[in-house]
């Protein structure tokens, strides 16, 4: 079976120094102008726990320093390379535009919430939270939020590679002017929360 | 399940201002993160085998613990429809 880490625009990709799940070489599994990212397996069943996540990962993170990937789901398998193919030139209309769309893009990641009680400046806890979410988003060329709770927000950003350094300092300028706001901001990040073109282009943000 | 080492974290920027973050949760937020764009995000090609996937609730489990100063808003497992917008 093939283990698949993700989707590249480079069917020439080099990743033979950088091995996959149980140390198995990752190959360029190539579909006219888009490629698998798989390592070939006789029985695999993985298993979420944190190392087999990280090797997942890193050749993730491999393929984005040499060029543009759509990150697939950790435990993405299929049984054979007629299956793989079959899938990828289904979805080849779909990825190939993905794949323009992230060129050039990574992803951050913010986590906020605010500890003091509410009313203890700034306004209301959740309306701080929105402001400044929204305020980082319009900096942003996409952006998923998730995950809101009372005081609690957190959201993905698309942001051109160039632009990381100001996104930060903005965030860390608008995060850090409110101190009873706790924050993290982590990335770059492959573009694991934009993988399909109405997400990376800013059409499928959510917003709840 | 294995507990995480936070020794290798993936590669990271701080907030450039992390006065509001604890240095000792960051890495653990980091791998949070992590976990969540993994089991969480990403395309899905082949839909029913990445459901197969053991050991997501345990991963979510000990992470939660592990970050709880931080986290206050999740569930107990990620949804399945949670990837891209």
């Amino acid at each position: 079976m093939i283990y698949v880490y993700g989707i590249v625009d480079k069917p020439d990709l080099d990743l033979a120094a950088q091995p996959g799940l149980d140390d198995a070489p990752v190959e360029v599994l190539a579909v006219r102008n888009i490629a698998a990212l798989g390592s070939f397996h006789t029985s695999l069943a993985p298993e979420a726990r944190l190392d087999s996540l990280r090797q997942h990962h890193r050749v993730v993170e491999a393929a984005m320093a040499g060029g543009t990937v759509v990150p697939a789901r950790f435990g993405t398998l299929f049984a054979d390379r007629y299956a793989l193919d079959e899938v990828l030139t289904e979805r080849r209309d779909q990825l190939a535009p993905l794949l323009r769309e992230l060129s050039g893009k990574v992803e951050l990641a913010l986590r906020a919430r605010v500890c003091a009680a509410p009313g203890a400046g700034g306004g209301a806890p959740d309306e701080l939270l929105d402001r400044m979410f929204g305020t980082l988003a319009r900096q942003s060329v996409s952006y998923v939020f998730s995950r809101r709770g009372p005081g609690t927000r957190c959201a993905a950003y698309l942001v051109a590679k160039d632009d990381v350094p100001s996104f930060q300092q903005s965030t860390a300028r608008l995060m850090g002017g409110h101190p009873t706001v706790q924050a993290s901001l982590t990335g770059p990040w492959p573009p694991y929360s934009f993988t399909d073109v109405a997400a990376a282009t800013g059409l499928g943000s959510t917003d709840g | 399940m294995t507990i995480p080492s936070t020794t290798d974290p993936p590669a990271v920027q701080p907030l450039a201002d992390a006065a509001t973050v604890a240095p000792a949760t960051y890495r653990d937020v980091t791998l949070l993160d992590l976990v969540d764009r993994l089991l969480d995000c990403g395309v899905v090609l082949s839909g029913e085998i990445v459901l197969a996937v053991a050991g997501i609730d345990l991963v979510y489990v000990s992470l939660r613990a592990l970050v709880a100063s931080v986290e206050t808003a999740r569930g107990p497992r990620p949804e399945p429809e949670g990837s891209g917008g």
